[in-house]
């Protein structure tokens, strides 16, 4: 069966939604306003600055990915930052107890030699350190 | 009844007295070598050792981490001691220091508890090698060797419960610390 | 004819601008100018009164909410067709009840051209509620509103090529789905 662009035109006609639509519509604005206690332009404006950017979603979605990644990166480039520092502290740390270990080592053996320099002079063997008692003197001419 | 303040009181005074006493002896242990410091400029090679405290529980903590035997001798020596003071210089004529120099090391080595164990003197040359012994009731709380030759001068002050008998039993075989006779360092430094 | 149109633009201006403002009033106004618009769309799609009021109050309780958003009244008008279109869509995947129009309801004959069947054009709404949803928005949107393809394509987010080919197949099934009933309606003559 045919038909007409015109007769599809007639078909789709505006129509008036009637009576007291207006009035529905006032009342269901009214009931919500009444429940959020502010007006619109009031709560709206307090992110009328963000709304009137009015980006597309594809837009949202890559500055909330710039913003991610963003976030992303300092939060690795700090985990970075941190293991290095820690990595650095325990290398000097190391480095530190390396040092003193030569230390002690080197004291020790100055130790030993001159306490066995002082024995062997006054003819003791280096395994019989006298006690408080015998207080060893010997004089060499 | 009016005698308790009086007993009380007097407990007090002795404790105080003891404690302060015990301090000494810890303050005994240590000797000051400062006056040695002058002895720098005749010296051809000086060698200072200063460890304690920290540096000295970092050293032993490291030795425990080595397998070595030799550095598991080394840690069993120092692990309890309180400080590790040398002084030693060498010089490449006599008569580079004084007596009044040592005599002042003496002198520290003459307050209680102190006690001189063995003196060894050479009357031609006039050197005096000696070890003191610091004597906290049985326990060995210091030792000094005072060693005054001809071209040397060296001080060895041990702080703390110091195993003298394993020190003069020490390898002579160390794995480490070769290079530090040619090495400057923080705690120690050499000087030829 | 054009003062009058620029006059018009003005009044709508102030209007929306004291919504924004909270003029309820200034807002009732704004709803008469497009009421008819709105419930239309909804309407032609849903093909039930009582479901087309109820979306048209929603439709216009939302842009109470999004006033700030509005930036002109055409970009009110291309708001509210958009929000219509996109509303209807969602509440046309649930099945559509077809029913039978009333008398009343059937369109009226249009002015110009040769009067139409009223049986014809109640038959077309009828094949029209047949339709899938986005056939059946592109075609209300296009014989409706009058709105060309570019403009259909923003509206409901598709490419314009694609509105173009669901147009023409949406007419081809539109066809298909008339001689169907013609030829039921004469079977059952017989």
């Amino acid at each position: 069966m045919h038909f007409s662009e015109d007769d599809l035109r007639a078909a789709l006609k505006r129509k008036d939604p009637g009576e007291g639509f207006t009035q529905r519509v006032m009342a269901r604005v009214n009931q919500a306003d009444a429940k959020n206690k502010t007006s619109p332009a009031t709560e709206k404006s307090r992110w009328l600055w963000l709304r009137r950017w009015n980006l597309r979603p594809a837009w949202t979605f890559a500055v909330v990915a710039v913003l991610f990644l963003s976030f992303a990166w300092a939060g690795y480039e700090y985990s970075e930052y941190r293991h290095q520092k820690i990595a650095r502290e325990n290398q000097q740390r190391l480095e530190q107890a390396e040092e003193a270990r030569d230390q002690a080592i080197l004291a020790l053996r100055i130790a030993r030699n001159k306490l066995n320099h002082v024995l062997q002079h006054a003819q003791l063997p280096a395994d019989a350190i006298p006690s408080e008692n015998d207080k060893i003197r010997r004089q060499r001419l | 009844m009016n005698r308790v303040p009086g007993t009380l009181m007097r407990i007090l005074v002795g404790l105080v007295l003891c404690c302060f006493a015990a301090r000494g002896y810890g303050q005994n242990a240590r000797l000051q070598l400062a006056n040695l410091e002058k002895l720098s400029d005749k010296a051809s090679h000086i060698t200072e050792v200063t460890l304690d405290g920290a540096l000295l529980e970092l050293a032993a903590k490291f030795m425990e981490m080595d397998d070595d035997p030799e550095a598991a001798q080394l840690k069993d020596i120092i692990k309890n001691l309180k400080g590790i003071y040398i002084k030693s210089f060498e010089f490449d004529e006599a008569s580079q220091y004084s007596q009044a120099d040592v005599e002042a090391i003496r002198t520290q080595l003459t307050a209680p508890g102190w006690a001189r164990i063995v003196t060894d003197v050479n009357k031609r040359t006039g050197e005096k090698n000696e070890i003191y012994l610091l004597k906290n009731g049985k326990q060995i709380a210091g030792v000094a060797i005072l060693v005054a030759e001809a071209r040397e001068l060296t001080v060895v002050n041990i702080v703390g419960p110091v195993p003298i008998e394993k020190i003069a039993a020490i390898e002579n075989q160390f794995k480490h610390g070769n290079k530090e006779e040619h090495k400057k360092k923080g705690g120690s430094h050499e000087k030829k | 004819m054009e003062q009058r149109a620029g006059r018009e633009e003005d009044r709508l201006e102030l209007a929306l601008t004291r919504s924004v403002q909270g003029d309820s009033i200034a807002f009732a106004e704004l709803v008469r100018e497009h009421q008819g618009m709105v419930f239309s769309i909804a309407y032609h799609f849903l093909q039930d009164r009582a479901l087309a009021e109820d979306l048209a109050q929603e439709v216009f309780l939302e842009l109470y909410q999004s006033l700030d958003r509005i930036q002109s009244p055409a970009h009110l008008t291309y708001w509210l067709r958009r929000v219509t279109a996109n509303r209807c869509i969602d509440q046309g995947r649930r099945k559509l009840r077809r029913r039978e129009l009333a008398l009343e309801e059937a369109p009226e004959p249009t002015a110009t051209g040769h009067p139409a069947d009223p049986l014809l054009l109640e038959r077309l709404q009828q094949s029209l509620a047949g339709l899938p949803a986005k056939q059946r928005m592109v075609v209300i949107l296009r014989f409706q509103e009058g709105l060309g393809p570019a403009e259909i394509a923003e509206a409901l987010e598709m490419p314009v090529n694609t509105v173009k080919s669901t147009l023409h197949r949406s007419l081809e099934d539109l066809r298909k789905s008339l001689t169907r009933k013609v030829r039921e309606v004469r079977y059952a003559f017989f």
